[in-house]
């Protein structure tokens, strides 16, 4: 019993609770609709300390359709600064959009988050983040993003 | 396996049957074959087909790849499973490997997938025009517009003359009411092609009968001067008019409703027939998976982003739904390669829940299930089922499952309500899956078709082209009946002459109506035969894709985990 996603998401799960990739730690993961990691840049970084935390929805087709990603924003987690990350956690990278395989995980998608970070050479927002933040749908799979920066 | 590896000793390279176990990069099951102890891990999936179709190390099922390809979230520009050629996920995502995939394509498909792609390109066109005309329009008199657009179609397809007779091209003979019904036309042509069914030929009926003046009084005939009357020539109690042929307009405009249903309803049959398609199941489920048409505040519309015809949730029925259901109806056809269902909603899903973060909240409990998505290719499931059904043993398992250390969400053990929203078969009918990638962030927007700019503009530029086609097509026929030996189809088309004297109204003029509305309907029998043929090519092509497996020739075999024969 079970559908393609659910049963794909159980077995993520149960690989992520047996081993998670350094820096990475399940922080909620009660039903197969919404997942919380908290994600922390190894080495030097200029987020050294920080621990961000990503949020994962997911719907019935994944892993056909990328899962919603989200860096959260609340009283206890701040979205990184990154040219990459907007103030309300909204994340511009291809892989959760138009590049997006089924081939990708969610261990896969935090290790390319931590990766993303780990390369940032400056603290800054993206240059649109006011805009956008003011404009942005709920989910961030309802904007286009445009990719522009091949180097993350 | 702590074993030795013994080195692969067969002259040929190993393929896919070779290997020991199989992991799907799609959906993450694995299988294991061994032929001392045949274990599987997963018994669902024995029997699936599994292919390696690039050069790397990944393998797949190959129902979960024709998935992917068919609906890879890049795909959300096209409302419909994307030809194989278009797909972005036609490459293998590691090596990059093109897949290379067979299917039933004949050159007639590949002629009607690139008419289509016209079809759209000009929809795109007349919408962008619409909306510049309407943007002209709304300064100079949006009322002019559509007055000169209905005075010409009416005489498009009346034909000058009759068009004279009942109306007149001088306005300040036009009897009060045609300053009303003449704008009106174009709204009207519009809305008869939303409609679930297609109404244009009554819709261009309502012509003549909204132009005459004293419609169901036949003696009050128009004093001169003023616009001619439809029923003119008819005397009060006289029935012989009925017996004319060509039949009389307002004869006509009797009939077509019946002649209309009779049709749609054979149309019907043959469409049920040659997709396979249950009729209404998707969006007559109960619990209600009704269509809805949500337009995002047009400040919001970020480039690009089209309004959204969702298909909403229980807690979204509205009234609506059953209109909006027309203009998905047409669309629903299109094809997908499986489609099944399952929403799992708490027990207080029925309330509406009109505020997305209650929603949200409620979808703390809810499972999407996607079943059978895999093995349903070509298969013929249909379930249909609703009210309460208790699923806490699927939905514990699962959580338990996914929880070892015993974390369970307090909500998995409330009673749960099961709406199978729709579950249709292999041949399926849901196309915006799709899209899923972009839409499917909330419950509502899951099954969500889309009104592009293309699709809007092939509507209204379908709908206002109409009376010209009825033009055309009845002058076409006019020629063909002028060479036609014998005279029969000249008889059928009452181009001999009327037996009426002027005086007679339209009974004395040459019936341009009668040959315009034999054209149109041809025309329209003709559309839908071609676009019946298309959707039966499409849904073939959908359902013979095979994806070619290839060896493993070439790739370091010591990596690979396979079953050695033992020689």
């Amino acid at each position: 019993m079970g559908s393609i996603s659910t049963r794909r998401l159980a077995k993520e799960l149960r690989e992520l609770s047996l081993e998670c990739p350094t820096g990475i730690k399940i922080l909620s993961a009660n039903d197969f609709h919404t997942w919380r990691l908290s994600i922390e840049v190894m080495g030097d970084s200029l987020y050294q300390g920080q621990v961000f935390a990503l949020q994962f929805i997911f719907d019935a087709q994944y892993p056909i359709a990328s899962p919603e990603v989200t860096f959260v924003s609340d009283e206890h987690y701040k979205a990184p600064i990154h040219p990459h990350v907007y103030s309300n956690g909204h994340i511009c990278a291809s892989i959760l959009g138009t590049e997006w395989s089924p081939i990708l995980s969610v261990a896969a998608v935090c290790v390319t988050m931590q990766s993303m970070l780990a390369s940032c050479k400056k603290l800054e927002r993206p240059p649109d983040n006011d805009r956008y933040v003011r404009h942005a749908p709920k989910s961030p799979k309802n904007t286009r993003f445009v990719y522009d920066d091949d180097t993350v | 396996m702590p074993e030795p590896v013994l080195k692969w000793n067969l002259s040929r390279p190993p393929t896919i049957d070779d290997l020991r176990n199989l992991e799907c990069f799609v959906c993450r099951e694995e299988e294991t074959r061994d032929p001392s102890a045949s274990t599987s891990h997963d018994t669902t999936a024995v029997t699936r087909k599994w292919v390696h179709p690039c050069s790397c190390s990944l393998v797949a099922h190959e129902s979960c790849l024709l998935h992917w390809i068919a609906r890879a979230p890049q795909n959300v520009s096209s409302a419909t499973p994307v030809p194989v050629n278009r797909s972005a996920a036609s490459r293998c995502p590691q090596c990059r490997t093109k897949y290379v995939i067979e299917s039933e394509n004949p050159l007639i498909l590949k002629v009607m997938e690139w008419t289509d792609g016209i079809c759209n390109r000009l929809g795109r066109v007349v919408t962008v025009s619409s909306i510049v005309g309407l943007g002209v329009g709304a300064g100079s008199g949006l009322y002019a517009l559509f007055t000169i657009y209905g005075e010409h179609a009416a005489q498009m397809f009346l034909g000058t003359e009759a068009y004279q007779l009942l109306l007149s091209t001088n306005y300040n003979k036009w009897p009060w009411h045609a300053y009303i019904n003449v704008p009106l036309i174009p709204v009207l042509l519009l809305l008869s092609r939303s409609e679930s069914m297609n109404t244009t030929l009554n819709s261009l009926y309502l012509i003549p009968l909204s132009l005459s003046a004293n419609l169901g009084a036949p003696a009050m005939i128009a004093p001169g001067g003023v616009a001619g009357n439809l029923a003119q020539g008819i005397e009060t109690g006289d029935l012989d008019w009925l017996f004319d042929w060509p039949p009389h307009p307002l004869w006509i405009a009797t009939l077509l409703p019946v002649i209309r249903t009779l049709y749609f309803a054979g149309r019907e049959q043959i469409l049920n027939k040659i997709l396979g398609t249950p009729e209404k199941t998707d969006f007559d489920a109960p619990g209600g998976a009704a269509p809805q048409v949500v337009l995002p505040p047009p400040g919001d519309i970020p480039a690009g982003v089209h309004p959204q015809v969702a298909n909403a949730n229980a807690a979204a029925v509205d009234a609506r739904r059953r209109r909006r259901a027309g203009v998905v109806r047409r669309m629903l056809w299109d094809l997908e390669g499986f489609h099944a269902r399952v929403d799992v909603v708490q027990a207080d899903g029925a309330r509406p829940r009109p505020d997305r973060a209650a929603q949200a909240r409620a979808r703390q409990a809810q499972a999407q299930v996607l079943a059978a998505a895999g093995g349903a290719v070509g298969g013929n499931v249909r379930v249909q089922a609703a009210g309460p059904v208790n699923v806490n043993g699927a939905a514990n398992a699962a959580q338990e499952n996914a929880n070892p250390e015993g974390d369970a969400d307090p909500n998995a053990e409330e009673e749960i309500h099961v709406h199978v929203v729709d579950v249709v078969d292999g041949h399926g009918i849901d196309h915006e899956d799709l899209q899923a990638g972009e839409a499917a962030a909330d419950a509502e927007d899951i099954n969500t078709i889309r009104v592009t700019g293309n699709s809007l503009g092939r509507l209204i530029g379908g709908a206002l082209i109409m009376p010209t086609v009825a033009r055309i097509a009845g002058a076409l026929l006019y020629r063909i009946a002028r060479r036609l030996p014998g005279g029969f189809l000249a008889r059928f088309l009452g181009l001999h002459g009327r037996p009426y004297p002027p005086g007679f109204g339209i009974r004395s003029l040459d019936p341009v109506y009668w040959r315009n509305t034999v054209g149109l309907g041809l025309w329209l029998v003709a559309t839908d035969c071609a676009s019946l043929l298309h959707l039966y090519l499409r849904k073939r092509e959908l359902q013979s894709r095979r994806i070619q497996s290839r060896s493993f020739a070439g790739m370091d075999l010591d990596s690979l985990d396979l079953v050695i024969p033992s020689s």
